[in-house]
């Protein structure tokens, strides 16, 4: 590891630096050393440094200032503070800013190889911790879906069980809860992964466009149709085909759907040619489709061919351990995604997260994350950057509300939070300008 | 292709020329290299610094850079005085990595060995040999060994210094040998 150490020394007097270059180098530190605060900065901008020995006093940006810029740049970079001019409350300070430890000018030999030999060690633990934190998180991911209470082991279990089936798989769970993330982590791990896989969103097609598009259409078959097209049960042929929200389809398309779960065969609108597929559905509500069926809205028959595997996805606030788990997925998600460097969540932050309702579950959890580091720079992401940070008390889910109310009340304060800005509002509350305009106007919600 | 050239001792205010006779001898067998020992310059005065009450490595080793005799292939100076590097507080030696001159002071290096009386050679001189080829095998482009026995390990103090021995491990001589062929110094 010493081998591979990497040292910046940060002093303006040239002697210093070559001096104590030289003796690194001597010690088989990889070393390199820069005069001032601000080739310091550009140094630790374009190279990864593990330990900076940083002067205290320099002319122009002294050595707290370039302190902080490496903190925000690379917070895992051990500083170590020189000053000729020990006192406490340079120490402090330095400490307080994030260094690790300072050491008198002149140096004791020894003193500073035993510090050196701490922080290659530390280094090395901190490496080694991060590591095995990756393998548990690992663990606690299937393909991309992560958690690690037991309810989503369940869900793991299952998804592993049946993916390597051809079982027509009915995942249902509220909205945001991944239940898209199953249906393409079942391709993923079953033997059709080399296939296609093809989503609809059913409930976002009015009910002609949505036969089309499931079945395709010979050239004349309609006004428009100027020439054939497949439809997604043809493009899906030796994948997996999912159907989200396959409550909302009409009675004319669920007869032609359970046809084709019969027959493993259709014909495109307007043909007459069987066309046989190899698929399997994936099919995915939010709603209670045996309600649907004995309201007499689904019928009875497509339903036990959806249903033969159920693969039912809990609500957030009903996993609460994974809470934790997520946030720290979405916040590294984030950081890459726009550039930031947030490494911790605030403890109030994340008792106020496991406190909430989340009536958008996961993917409510996902906006306010991105939110969060959209708004601040971090590191750290704090209970001032939620949403529902206004909320005296978090709801808890045992208020007696009515779920309109909680949408009511929810929306309220995240267009407060947002100071009335709806598209950011929407953006967060993961609805369009729309809805979220006609929801204003139902709930009569104002300033 | 062996190096070219000698090893230079200079003396610079050393008390006992017997002693920097005994260490040349040592100095040649680990390198390979003939080593002489020039006459005693006298004290380092024009690297006293009074601030410090100390002698400045580096400027002796300036010093030796610009005096070294036309045929040096390295310049070792040995002196009984304290010495600093601006940096540290003391040195025992100094040397330029993979360069021309080191320097090493006696200064340090007194004081009573671990286990008190030692049977064999005076400890002063032996630490001192120790030093001189630590020293001149980090102008040759060696770095600290971890093999604790190896000449080149770091000596914390005196104690450490008694305990590893006067040789290069294995590696480290291949090590010297490969760069005073020619090879770069990484």
């Amino acid at each position: 590891m010493k081998e591979n150490a990497r040292v910046l020394v940060v002093d303006d007097e040239p002697m210093v630096c070559i001096s104590l270059a030289n003796w690194l180098k001597e010690e088989n530190y990889f070393v390199k050393y820069v005069n001032d605060g601000q080739a310091a900065i550009e140094t630790m901008k374009q190279e990864a440094w593990d330990i900076v020995l940083l002067d205290y006093k320099m002319p122009g940006m002294d050595g707290l200032d370039v302190l902080r810029h490496i903190k925000e740049i690379a917070p895992q970079t051990v500083v170590l503070m020189m000053t000729a001019y020990a006192s406490i409350a340079n120490s402090v300070q330095a400490m307080k800013e994030g260094a690790f430890d300072y050491v008198v000018k002149p140096l004791d030999v020894e003193e500073l190889t035993l510090m050196l030999n701490k922080i290659v060690e530390r280094q090395q633990l901190i490496a080694e911790n991060l590591l095995l934190r990756k393998h548990l998180t690992e663990r606690h991911k299937y393909e991309n879906i992560i958690g690690k209470s037991p309810a989503m082991q369940k869900v793991f279990e299952l998804i592993r069980t049946v993916a390597d089936t051809s079982a027509t798989l009915l995942v249902t769970g509220e909205t945001g809860t991944g239940k898209e993330m199953v249906a393409r982590a079942v391709h993923a791990t079953s033997s059709r992964r080399y296939g296609p896989f093809i989503a609809v969103s059913c409930s976002a097609l009015p009910e002609t466009l949505l036969e089309s598009e499931l079945f395709g259409y010979e050239k004349g078959a309609f006004t428009g149709a100027d020439r054939m097209r497949k439809g997604r049960f043809e493009l899906a042929h030796g994948g997996t085909l999912f159907l989200d929200e396959i409550g909302d389809i009409s009675m004319k398309t669920q007869v032609k759907l359970l046809r084709v779960l019969q027959e493993r065969s259709f014909s495109r609108l307007g043909g007459t040619e069987e066309i046989d597929v190899d698929v399997r559905l994936i099919t995915a509500t939010n709603q209670n489709l045996v309600r649907l069926v004995e309201e007499g809205h689904f019928r009875s028959d497509l339903f036990y061919r959806l249903n033969v595997v159920n693969l039912h996805l809990p609500p957030l606030r009903e996993r609460k351990d994974d809470i934790p788990l997520l946030a720290e997925h979405f916040m590294e998600k984030f950081n890459i995604e726009f550039n930031k460097k947030f490494n911790r969540i605030e403890r109030k932050a994340l008792e106020m997260m496991v406190g909430y309702y989340w009536p958008g579950n996961v993917r409510e959890l996902e906006n306010v994350i991105e939110r969060a580091i959209v708004i601040d720079q971090g590191p750290e992401i704090k209970a001032k950057h939620l949403p529902f940070y206004t909320c005296e008390t978090p709801l808890t889910g045992d208020e007696p509300l009515a779920l309109e109310d909680v949408e009511k009340e929810h929306i309220r304060k995240v267009l407060q939070q947002n100071q009335w800005n709806v598209s950011r509002a929407a953006k967060v509350l993961d609805i369009d300008r729309t809805t979220l305009h006609k929801k204003i106007q139902k709930f009569g919600i104002g300033k | 292709m062996p190096p070219v050239g000698f090893i230079y001792i200079v003396p610079l205010g050393c008390h006992d020329m017997n002693d920097l006779e005994t260490i040349a001898l040592g100095v040649e067998e680990q390198f390979e290299i003939e080593t002489r020992l020039l006459e005693n310059k006298g004290p380092p005065d024009f690297a006293y610094d009074p601030l410090r009450t100390q002698y400045n490595s580096n400027l002796i080793l300036k010093r030796l850079l610009e005096t070294a005799p036309p045929d040096a292939l390295k310049v070792l100076g040995v002196t009984d005085f304290d010495l600093f590097s601006p940096i540290f507080s003391y040195v025992f030696g100094e040397a330029q990595f993979n360069g021309k001159c080191a320097v090493i002071s006696s200064f340090r290096l007194r004081g009573v060995p671990e286990g008190g009386e030692r049977l064999h050679c005076p400890p002063l001189l032996d630490r001192l040999e120790k030093e001189a080829v630590h020293e001149l095998g980090h102008t040759f482009g060696l770095r600290h060994c971890s093999d604790s026995d190896c000449v080149m390990s770091y000596s914390k103090g005196v104690q450490c210094a008694d305990r590893k021995f006067g040789v290069f491990c294995s590696a480290c001589r291949d090590l010297l040998f490969w760069y005073m062929a020619g090879n770069p110094v990484p």
